[in-house]
């Protein structure tokens, strides 16, 4: 995969550039707004990660003028501004996906993975299959090994959200802010996402059959197709 | 202080007086500018009426002789009293008429007028003015008989020295309008400017000696004691917000430096010569340690930047929706801790913004759950009170004492006893920046007081319901 990151802060570019090359990932880099536009531009990437507060031009003005441009590359903005309204600016300017500093390296990963896949999937797709697991949107219901799982509306969200991002991890921030539409800068005071992984996860496994639902140390969940690991 | 105050003030001053000064003259010169103009008028007219009862009468008089006799009366009673009438008898080809051996006092010209007007017709039905040896006189004229025609008038120089002490008497009294205008105007500044004058030492006094002192509002309730009203309620806001600044800065350094503590013990250990090289574990230890740090320095900075306005993003929201949202949301955590959460949802229509109203609601859902003992049920309401939108979540917990109350939504506040459960102590400080922001009020009530658990009632409305026509 190949990364455009757009970093003002030299330090801060350069533990962001560790973090994406240690995942086997191509990354680039350009210190300015100007020329992470030129080079957004002249290149295809699959991902840009942008600053939002940098000198000469900001993250969200080379943003709206590479849309402008025509360039969709999907684009992950990183601020300190995590106000409802900073993210909503973020959001509109053309940013597909906007996170708040600081973050763990797990978080920024996960995000990245998830915003390249949401451009690949259809989000009109009617069915969506894990191995075994058969997931129907229009009829929102679920069937592990041909049976039918009973979820609650939010289970079956969260399963297809795992399931969307099968293979990768996604972290509890992400899941609060897709499935249960929290702000990923709030605490909800309440371990929401690990109990509502652990009633999943009853429903969902089978003893006879493989462990589909994994908890990543650190990192969150991930959904996997036993066979194709 | 004074010297700075000066020239403002001398600036004011002056402009005050002269202001109310100019105003009040020229009103009372207007004033006596028409009424000198009415008089003027009013004495024409008068005039007139003589001039038009005169005429009458000579137009009664039949034949020349009686006219002229009756005229030379009129012209001699002129002579010795004087009164200002005025007459010319002619023919009418402008011939003086024939002499008579009757008539005493008048010689060639048979009147006192030197001559008849230039371009003067006959006949008139009006009197009007007319120039005659430097005198200015209302005349009008008239037929007698076949061939006479007659001009009678009144000689308004009379009048002059009339006007003349009128205009010198409405003179002096606008003179006088000027002289009590200034003073009036120095009473009303002087007076305005002692009362502005006690604000702007109090106002210095403040930056000296801090912020204590209050200005007195008198029971009268005017401008001024609104004013030191509003400037005395300024300051009970800035010094809450200075104590509430100076607590949060100490409960700030207290709780860094309780995940501090281990992180500096940890290094320290590690970077004695010798020491055994960190393992994951140990690591791992400080990681988790860094993260509660940073944890709680994210929240501090959300709670500020929700404080600051978080309105911007706002759109029409049932708080009935959000708060059945919600209780899906925490139900799983509440049921695995044997709690019951109780829902009476009635529409509670408002605008804000969702996520944040979904944390508000989440918060309070949260602490209820943290507070209430096992096996109980927490009850989630929302509705509509006096077009109010209101949310409220109620547990049956310890409830909060009577005097921790106003602190318990300061940033960072947590009862002593509660020290050692997880969260941040920025629950309820969030709920009160979230509900600052939409401008709703957060109150906290006992639930049942007296009880042995009076439980909290957490209530988050809106005063008024400026927007709960929105839908």
């Amino acid at each position: 995969m190949r990364v455009l990151l757009v970093e003002d802060e030299a330090g801060t570019a350069e533990i962001l550039l560790a973090i994406l090359t240690g995942e086997g990932w191509t990354a680039s880099h350009a210190a300015n707004g100007q020329d992470g536009l030129k080079m957004a531009m002249a290149e295809i990437y699959d991902v840009v990660v942008a600053d939002r507060t940098m000198p000469r031009m900001d993250g969200l003005s080379m943003l709206q003028a590479l849309r402008e441009a025509g360039v969709v590359t999907p684009t992950l903005v990183l601020s300190a501004l995590g106000a409802p309204e900073q993210r909503v600016a973020g959001l509109e300017s053309g940013a597909d996906d906007y996170l708040t500093k600081p973050f763990d390296a797990a978080e920024l990963v996960a995000r990245i993975r998830a915003l390249v896949r949401r451009t690949r999937y259809n989000a009109h797709e009617k069915v969506t299959i894990v191995g075994d697991l058969h997931i129907r949107t229009d009829s929102k219901t679920a069937l592990r090994a041909g049976e039918p799982l009973n979820l609650t509306p939010k289970e079956f969200q969260l399963l297809l959200f795992l399931a969307r991002n099968a293979g990768d991890a996604v972290t509890q921030r992400m899941i609060l802010e897709n499935v249960f539409d929290w702000r990923a800068e709030a605490d909800p005071g309440a371990p929401i996402v690990p109990v509502a992984i652990s009633r999943l996860r009853a429903k969902l496994e089978r003893p006879a059959l493989p462990e589909i639902l994994k908890t990543v140390r650190g990192k969150g969940y991930r959904l996997i197709d036993p066979h194709a690991e | 202080m004074q010297s700075r105050a000066a020239p403002k003030r001398l600036s004011v001053f002056a402009r005050m007086v002269l202001t109310v000064s100019l105003v009040f003259a020229l009103g009372v010169g207007a004033t006596l500018g028409l009424v000198y103009l009415l008089m003027d008028r009013q004495i024409e007219n008068l005039l007139a009426e003589q001039i038009r009862t005169d005429i009458a009468q000579f137009n009664r008089i039949k034949g020349e002789h009686e006219l002229r006799r009756v005229l030379t009366l009129r012209l001699q009673s002129e002579q010795s009293v004087g009164g200002g009438s005025v007459f010319l008898l002619q023919t009418r080809d402008g011939a003086n008429p024939r002499q008579s051996a009757n008539v005493v006092g008048v010689s060639d010209l048979f009147g006192n007028v030197s001559q008849w007007p230039e371009g003067l017709p006959d006949s008139m039905n009006a009197p009007r003015l007319v120039q005659d040896a430097g005198r200015t006189l209302l005349v009008q004229s008239m037929t007698h008989g076949e061939d006479l025609r007659l001009l009678v008038g009144r000689d308004l120089s009379a009048w002059a020295t009339v006007r003349n002490q009128l205009a010198t008497t409405l003179l002096a009294l606008s003179a006088l309008a000027i002289v009590f205008g200034a003073v009036g105007g120095l009473l009303i500044a002087r007076r305005l400017l002692f009362r502005l004058n006690g604000i702007n030492r109090f106002c210095a006094q403040i930056e000296e000696s801090g912020l204590g002192a209050r200005l007195p509002v008198a029971a009268r309730r005017d401008e001024f004691d609104q004013l030191a009203g509003s400037i005395n309620g300024m300051l009970d806001r800035i010094a809450e917000l200075a104590r509430l600044n100076r607590i949060a800065s100490e409960q700030i350094a207290h709780d860094m430096r309780t995940p501090l503590t281990p992180i500096m013990a940890t290094l320290d250990r590690l970077s004695q010569p010798g020491a055994a090289a960190p393992d994951h574990e140990m690591l791992a230890g400080l990681a988790e340690d860094l993260q509660r740090l940073r944890g709680m320095f994210d929240s501090m900075l959300e709670v500020s930047h929700i404080e600051a306005g978080g309105r911007r993003a706002e759109e029409p929201v049932d708080l009935a929706d959000l708060a059945r949202d919600t209780a899906d949301m925490y139900r799983p955590w509440a049921e695995t801790c044997g709690i019951d959460i109780r829902e009476e949802l009635e529409p509670a229509a408002m605008r804000g913004a969702p996520m944040l109203l979904r944390q508000a609601v989440g918060n309070l859902l949260s602490n209820a759950l943290r507070y209430q003992e096992e096996d109980g049920h927490i009850l989630l309401r929302t509705g509509s009170e006096g077009g109010g939108p209101f949310v409220e979540v109620i547990d049956h917990g310890p409830g909060i004492p009577q005097e921790d109350i106003p602190r318990v939504t300061e940033r960072l506040f947590r009862r002593a006893e509660h020290r050692h459960m997880d969260g941040h102590g920025m629950g309820l400080a969030f709920v009160a920046a979230i509900a600052k922001a939409h401008g709703m009020r957060l109150e906290l009530l006992a639930h049942r007081p007296g009880h042995a658990h009076p439980g909290l009632r957490a209530r988050l409305s809106m005063p008024r319901g400026p927007d709960s026509n929105a839908n």
